[in-house]
């Protein structure tokens, strides 16, 4: 498939090597990819606190960056990163282009998953990691089956496309709750949004695993930011690292 | 203070749009009722009466008789040492030790009975007394309340309760103990069909 | 403007152990709704139904009330309206004082918090007893509710067991769950008995049949409403379900999903008074209505109180029930009155993680609710956290691809050349976190470099 990227600003300045990582692993696998210039932020930032007028120029500007280049999907590495963006292209501009453009971003679990399924022969890797499912892509995306819903066949696409890798030990913690991220929550409620963190990681930690691994980068920064902090023997990447490793 | 009419008049149109009422669906449970009542009414903290036959609960009553409780029955048949045509007011019964009676209904799912308050003196009997013992014929025992709800019939122009098990509660430290206000403990007897 | 939300959880932050014991007793409650609603297959199929059934009531409420109200008055009770909270204070009052009324007995109801019923009682010299264990408590502690269904939820049982050695005289340094419960009861029994009228609240006003259900665990609703002549029942006019078919439904996942009890002890219908006793309804409206008439504040009112959310919510666990304005705390209570600007950094104490919405019973959009009360503080500029100076300043930056490129450089450079002590330092972020190690370009500057434009 010919796949443009999007490239969120936080992985563009702060986790370049997940973009590498994404741009290589899609490239193996066969599909071209391109990536345009002048990518800015899905509004996010400015939407999660409400401010849609504030978001609009960073959303038009997204959009006018990603209609660029023509392609069958784009792709990016941030699940709560294509939720902003899908939502925001819709309901923040009027230009008929932004809306079809909008219901072609996938994140890169659900692109792996269900547009493009991976189906190539993988490298074994001897590693235990521990899942990070974080709340955009769990609940808004529906790469998983959330703890709290009751359904006869839970999925984890994640643990799906992991799976495939021989040797590799997936565990999860022993809860699907959010990391305490939240985008400036963050920084505005800093102590519980501490603590949650602080919270999450010794749950990952439990579970035995050397990795978190998990597919929002905002999330990891905030695990890894605790485990800095901390020094705590666990790696935090993002799957495409993985993924692109063993292809 | 409003009268109906201004309360109506103050109402602002509701927003949402005009929604059909859904189908809601009355669930059967495939489990046998009886064990499966059985085994959730023990699961909230009641006990099975010993024995399914009324001359069992006509038994355990005359045993509190003469260990000197205060026994107000309610069922047919058996004999306390209150007697409930002689209550004038719900305050006479504050120092009942056991009540006992009929239930109409049982719900599997739950583990509850329903006692309708026709076949009480007073609405209060089966909760101001220290322990409660209801009779239920096990035909009459339901899978859920959706089904439960629809034996019953009517529900406007009287009063009835389903009783879970005994009056709990948890609100110091999540520490599950029983008799809150209610009975103490509650004994169902499931009395074999004829 | 009141205190943050953020500054107002220091105090019960600060101390982890209880934070992590709090945060356990809530799971708890949680991890046991997961079973119960894991014993029903058809679950999802129930929330859905109990979801549309109560979208049909609140937009069918003034046919429903109609109805529920004739039914209730051929039943023998007067019905009597209160379009806001004065007016149902006015016509509790009345009622009582007519009536010569000095002690009334009442279980737990929402609503009677919500229009600050019981000091307005008081005035009038009628003596109101807090009859649910939980919320004896904090009357007797004069401190309010910390969560809709287990009140005293934030207290440890030394706490209470002094409470109790002062005011009800149980044995000093006792603080057995079982000693102190049933002390409670013994004390409370004689405040039953002297009552001279009781009030409960409504869970499920049923319209075609004219008859209400009320459900406890203690039994003290029912142990207040069936000794003394008179019972006062008040409810919110979004607790009509249309038949008993409804009610069964939400009894069938109320207790469920509150406590992961199969059912509630007491699940009590009254279609009727007792004979030659009074039964009166109140029923309020308090801004239900005017709520309502916006469509995206108005699925609120689908809310049956199970209190789910607030168990589910990480925020709530680890800030407490006291750190929110509005007398409602968690999901809900930021759902309800998220849009107060009084309470505005409210709205955002949640991460819109989206767990509440999952729990709830009848769907209500918790999650979008939270995040249209922020777009509508936004636009009338009463964000909290300084977002009214940064936001339109972060707006401009982020919408400039180059701007945007700038700023991130700075912060980037910034980030590397500055030593991490000095990056501790900095707001919140770094209060428990460290900043990430930036690398020396952008993915943007290493792609123009290696693949060209």
């Amino acid at each position: 498939m010919k796949i443009a990227l999007f490239i969120p600003c936080l992985v563009n300045h702060f986790y370049p090597e997940i973009a590498r990582d994404t741009l290589e692993l899609l490239e193996k696998l066969g599909h071209g990819v391109s990536y345009t210039q002048g990518q800015t932020c899905c509004g996010q930032l400015m939407t999660n606190s409400g401010c849609l007028d504030q978001a609009r120029a960073s959303v038009e500007a997204l959009g006018k960056a990603l209609l660029k280049e023509p392609c069958d999907a784009v792709v990016a590495p941030a699940a709560s990163c294509v939720v902003a963006a899908r939502e925001n292209l819709e309901r923040l501009t009027s230009f008929e282009d932004f809306h079809s453009l909008a219901g072609k971003i996938f994140e890169l679990t659900e692109f792996l998953h269900d547009i493009a399924p991976l189906d190539h022969p993988l490298k074994p890797l001897r590693k235990t990691v521990s899942l990070q499912m974080s709340c955009h892509g769990l609940r808004q995306l529906g790469l998983g089956t959330a703890s709290e819903l009751v359904v006869a066949r839970p999925v984890n696409k994640l643990q799906a496309l992991l799976s495939r890798i021989p040797e590799l030990t997936i565990t999860q913690p022993s809860r699907d709750e959010c990391c305490g991220f939240g985008g400036t929550f963050s920084v505005d409620e800093r102590d519980i949004s501490g603590k949650m963190a602080n919270d999450k990681v010794a749950d990952h930690l439990a579970t035995g695993a050397e990795a978190i691994v998990g597919y929002d980068p905002s999330c990891l920064m905030s695990l890894g930011g605790v485990v800095s902090r901390k020094g705590i023997p666990l790696e935090v990447m993002h799957f495409s690292a993985l993924l692109n490793q063993v292809t | 203070m409003a009268s109906k009419e201004e309360f109506f008049a103050s109402l602002t149109p509701s927003s949402i749009e005009p929604t059909p009422m859904p189908e809601v669906a009355v669930v059967t449970l495939d489990a046998p009722p009886r064990e499966h009542f059985i085994e959730v009414l023990e699961g909230v903290g009641g006990r099975l009466g010993q024995g399914d036959d009324l001359g069992d609960v006509k038994k355990r009553a005359a045993e509190l008789v003469s260990q000197n409780l205060q026994v107000l029955s309610l069922m047919e048949g058996v004999e306390g040492n209150r007697d409930p045509s002689a209550v004038r007011d719900p305050h006479e019964l504050k120092d009942v030790d056991y009540t006992i009676a009929p239930a109409r209904l049982a719900v599997a799912e739950n583990g509850s009975v329903w006692i309708s308050g026709e076949d009480l003196v007073t609405r209060n009997a089966v909760f101001i007394c220290e322990h409660l013992i209801a009779v239920v014929d096990e035909n009459r025992i339901t899978g859920t309340m959706s089904e439960a709800v629809r034996r019953l019939g009517k529900l406007g122009g009287g009063w009835g309760v389903f009783i879970s098990g005994p009056s709990k509660t948890a609100d110091i430290e999540q520490a599950l103990v029983m008799g809150a206000h209610g009975a103490r403990s509650m004994t169902v007897y499931v009395l074999r069909g004829v | 403007m009141s205190q943050t939300h953020a500054r107002k959880v220091e105090t019960f932050a600060a101390d982890e152990a209880r934070v992590d014991w709090h945060s356990a007793a809530l799971l708890a409650l949680r991890d046991k709704r997961d079973l119960q609603a894991k014993s029903l297959p058809q679950w999802e199929q129930m929330r859905e139904s109990a979801s549309r059934m109560k979208l049909y009531v609140l937009s069918h409420l003034p046919e429903l009330l109609e109805q529920f109200t004739s039914n209730c008055e051929a039943n023998g009770m007067e019905v009597h309206w209160a379009r806001d909270a004065k007016e149902h204070n006015e016509i509790v009052a009345s009622i009582l004082k007519e009536r010569g009324k000095k002690k009334l007995v009442k279980s737990k109801s929402m609503l009677t918090e919500e229009v600050h019923l019981v000091p307005h009682l008081e005035k009038h010299g009628i003596e109101c007893i807090e009859t649910d264990l939980g919320e004896r408590i904090l009357q007797l502690r004069e401190e309010p509710p910390s969560h809709i269904v287990v009140p005293a939820i934030h207290l440890k049982k030394e706490e209470i067991g002094e409470l109790f050695h002062e005011k009800i005289g149980t044995q000093a340094g006792a603080s057995d769950p079982t000693y102190l419960t049933h002390a409670a009861r013994e004390s409370m029994r004689q405040e039953f008995l002297s009552a001279d009228a009781a009030m409960t609240g409504v869970n499920m006003a049923i319209a075609d049949e004219g008859a209400f259900v009320v459900c406890t665990n203690e039994g003290n609703a029912d142990m207040g409403a069936h000794l003394p002549d008179l019972h006062i029942a008040v409810m919110g006019m979004e607790k009509l379900v249309p038949d008993a078919d409804s009610a069964a439904l939400l009894m069938r996942m109320l207790a469920r999903n509150a406590t992961g009890q199969p059912s509630t002890s007491y699940n009590s219908i009254f279609g009727a008074p007792r004979p030659g006793c009074e039964l009166h309804i109140v029923i309020v409206d308090n801004g239900r209505s005017l709520r309502m008439a916006d469509r995206r504040h108005a699925e609120i009112y689908k809310c049956i109180r199970c209190g789910a959310c607030i168990n589910t919510c990480p925020v709530y666990r680890r800030g407490g029930g006291h750190s929110y304005d509005y007398f409602i705390p968690g999901p809900i209570g930021l759902a309800i009155a998220g849009d107060n600007p009084e309470a505005n950094s409210e709205a955002w104490a949640c991460t819109l993680n989206g767990s509440c919405n999952n729990v709830c019973p009848v769907k209500v959009p918790l999650r979008e609710t939270i995040a249209y009360h922020r777009e509508q503080l936004a636009q009338q500029k009463q964000l909290p956290y300084h977002k009214n100076a940064y936001m339109p300043l972060a707006g401009k930056i982020f919408g400039s691809p180059r701007g945007l490129s700038m700023a991130m450089t700075a912060v980037r450079v910034g980030l590397r050349i500055m030593p991490q002590i000095l990056q501790r330092r900095i707001g919140g972020w770094s209060k428990s976190r460290d900043f990430p190690k930036p690398p020396a370009e952008s993915f943007a500057h290493w792609y123009r470099k290696n693949r060209g434009e």
